[in-house]
């Protein structure tokens, strides 16, 4: 199963970028850095599928206080964080060209940082707290109350004034470039469920080892 | 040469990059905590009444 997912994240990932680079056309306002756009929305969307899963994770760790729940939780955040961290670093390249500057404290770019550095909150919650159920919970009690900013990145276009944005509120595509836009976001899926059960399969080896660890004898 | 396109460059560069450091950390930390399961286990194996 994960071979055939490699391969097929493999074959969609060349794919996207033959379509991004080839079948795309170049913008014509803002040229060939447009082609930025491609994973970086396709990221973005990652990152919200992610963090959406540490809350579900989270809240069902709380019901639950069943494991998985809590892994799924800690392996979502590490992707979120991750994918987020690429929206964060492709944007500003594509602004310095477009805007003239890197960063601007825009209504989207700020509440992306926030969410961000959020999540980061919440990894070192995991890392340095003790391993146990209290860190858990406590965890799972973040990771509940980080994803209320996340719908704030979504719908910052449209909760401040159009003055306040560099964000366009609405986009309209060329055909081909929708086409690439969807075929990365599918990209993007596959590349997510891989990159998610490759983690959640190594976080049930440790938890395998500690198990064992607790076992054998001194 | 258009600025554009290093600023592209650098942003599908620093993607693949980062995918491929994340996999080979990945693979690496998977073989790592296997070998100490195995071997835990063949320990376990080996004498049973320990474990």
């Amino acid at each position: 199963m994960t071979r055939s997912l490699c391969l097929i994240v493999t074959i969609a990932m060349l794919g996207a970028v033959a379509a991004v680079f080839l079948y795309a056309p170049t913008e014509k306002q803002m040229g060939d850095v447009q082609r930025i756009f491609y994973f970086h929305v396709a990221s973005a969307l990652s990152a919200g599928v992610a963090y959406f899963l540490v809350f579900l994770g989270s809240v069902q760790y709380l019901r639950t206080r069943h494991d998985r729940w809590d892994r799924l939780a800690a392996v979502s955040a590490e992707l979120g964080v991750l994918y987020s961290a690429f929206v964060l670093f492709s944007g500003p390249l594509w602004a310095r060209p477009i805007w003239g500057v890197f960063w601007r404290w825009e209504p989207r770019l700020t509440t992306m940082l926030i969410t961000f550095a959020i999540y980061v909150a919440y990894l070192m919650v995991r890392s340095y707290g003790e391993p146990g159920e209290r860190t858990r919970r406590f965890a799972a009690v973040v990771g509940i109350v980080a994803f209320v900013n996340v719908p704030l990145v979504h719908f910052s276009i449209n909760m401040w004034a159009a003055e306040q944005q560099l964000h366009p509120q609405q986009v309209e595509l060329d055909p081909a470039m929708l086409h690439t836009k969807y075929f990365c976001y599918f990209t993007f899926a596959c590349l997510f469920v891989l990159l998610m059960r490759l983690r959640l399969n190594q976080e049930r080896l440790a938890a395998r080892l500690q198990a064992l660890l607790r076992l054998a004898p001194r | 040469m258009d600025p554009g396109l290093t600023y592209l460059a650098i942003a599908y560069g620093a993607f693949f990059v980062g995918l491929a450091g994340y996999l080979y950390r990945i693979v690496c930390r998977h073989a790592e905590l296997q070998a100490s399961v195995d071997a835990l286990e063949a320990r376990a194996a080996a004498s049973p009444d320990e474990v």
